[in-house]
């Protein structure tokens, strides 16, 4: 069962994306004082699409199976394991 | 699909502009007024394309600056160097994260003559604001940054020509202007030396300070550079601390040569060198010019 909260990056957030060895680009992020966190993958889209404003989790969901050309039940967990650590490490707030 | 990456290096310039990031959100919190200074805080037109820089620096307004050390200690930074060990000018503390790497937090920039907390009004009073890594961070107006840049390069015998000769030509319509930016901070020494101005390194020829910058620019050695800050220094009491703090151990520097807490022997082993060295000194200054 998808939430309805929303979620958006934290305003003292920073964050950068990087090219690795990885076909995928990755993302680096931290706020003060936090372990920093690189997500890569689905974990890269799911920040690209908390860049944009605040999202729901079914929004971050719809977005990617677009953008992965996957089924939405196929990354519906992985979404929601992602935000839920972003959201416990401090670097995603609801809204 | 995996959403965490496994262990992978982060590139030193993304280190770098998130480190820079990192401190803007932590002097906003604190309400610490800070300029993001040279490197990847300056205008991308001022420097080649793929120049990297290895550390984050910023100038802090001076009465703030260890409040600024003590906040970024207390976010995972520590201390590596001192405002009172960094360089002869004392003007930095470099601190190191064992993540995002280096951030040397100036209180006072080289070169400036001008009272330090006079200098940082006049570039705060023009500062713009770049997004780096997600943070708005403050920074020189274009023209400041372009004289800092250039006094910067003038005691940077590595790059200090190219970078100069790079940001004349970006900034080749204001010359004058940065000229003029030069003389209102007080600048006139580097600022001539790094940019060639004739006119310029004629006014400033007789200045104390001019063998000091020579020196700085050419990469003079340990020697020449001791000779031209006593002949910088302005009263007899200064040229007195400069001769004794010449044999006085920097503990930071000797921990950062070694890599290690230094022992009581390598004290000893250090002071008996730097007397030998002040030894060589006084010898060789009795014999200069006789054959």
């Amino acid at each position: 069962m998808m939430t309805t909260i929303r979620y958006k990056i934290m305003p003292d957030c920073a964050f950068e994306y990087f090219k690795s060895e990885t076909p995928t680009a990755l993302v680096v992020c931290a706020t003060p004082g936090s372990r920093a966190m690189v997500l890569s993958s689905t974990g890269t889209l799911i920040w690209d699409a908390l860049t944009r404003e605040f999202q729901t989790e079914s929004d971050i969901v719809i977005a990617i199976s677009e953008q992965a050309g996957v089924s939405p039940d196929v990354i519906s967990d992985d979404v929601r394991e992602t935000l839920t650590s972003l959201h416990e490490s401090g670097l995603i707030e609801q809204g | 699909m995996t959403n965490q990456a496994p262990t992978v290096e982060i590139p030193q310039a993304t280190r770098v502009r998130i480190a820079h990031a990192l401190v803007a959100a932590i002097a906003r919190e604190n309400h610490i007024d800070v300029l993001h200074v040279k490197g990847y805080a300056a205008p991308d037109d001022l420097y080649h394309e793929g120049r990297l820089s290895t550390d984050a620096d910023v100038l802090v307004r001076p009465h703030q600056a260890n409040a600024l050390v003590q906040c970024l200690r207390g976010n995972g930074w520590r201390t590596v160097t001192s405002f009172e060990s960094g360089s002869i000018f004392k003007h930095a503390a470099a601190l190191w994260h064992d993540t995002w790497g280096y951030v040397d937090v100036h209180r006072s920039f080289p070169g400036f003559t001008i009272e330090p907390t006079q200098a940082f009004d006049l570039l705060w009073r023009q500062h713009n604001q770049k997004l780096i890594a997600n943070q708005l961070c403050k920074v020189p107006s274009r023209l400041d940054h372009a004289l800092i840049i250039a006094i910067h390069a003038s005691r940077d015998p590595a790059r200090g020509d190219s970078d100069t000769k790079f940001v004349l030509n970006a900034i080749s319509d204001e010359k004058q202007e940065l000229r003029k930016r030069a003389i209102l901070f007080g600048a006139m020494t580097p600022y001539a030396i790094a940019t060639n101005d004739e006119l310029g390194l004629a006014e400033v020829q007789q200045h104390p300070d001019f063998r000091l910058w020579k020196s700085l620019a050419s990469g003079g050695d340990r020697l020449e550079l001791f000779r031209a800050r006593i002949h910088a220094a302005t009263s007899p009491q200064e040229k007195v601390k400069i001769a004794l703090g010449s044999l006085l151990i920097n503990k930071d520097h000797l921990q950062m040569r070694l890599d290690r807490k230094p022992s009581i022997t390598d004290y000893l082993n250090e002071f008996r060198a730097r007397a030998a060295y002040a030894f060589s000194m006084f010898t060789q200054r009795k014999t200069d010019g006789k054959p």
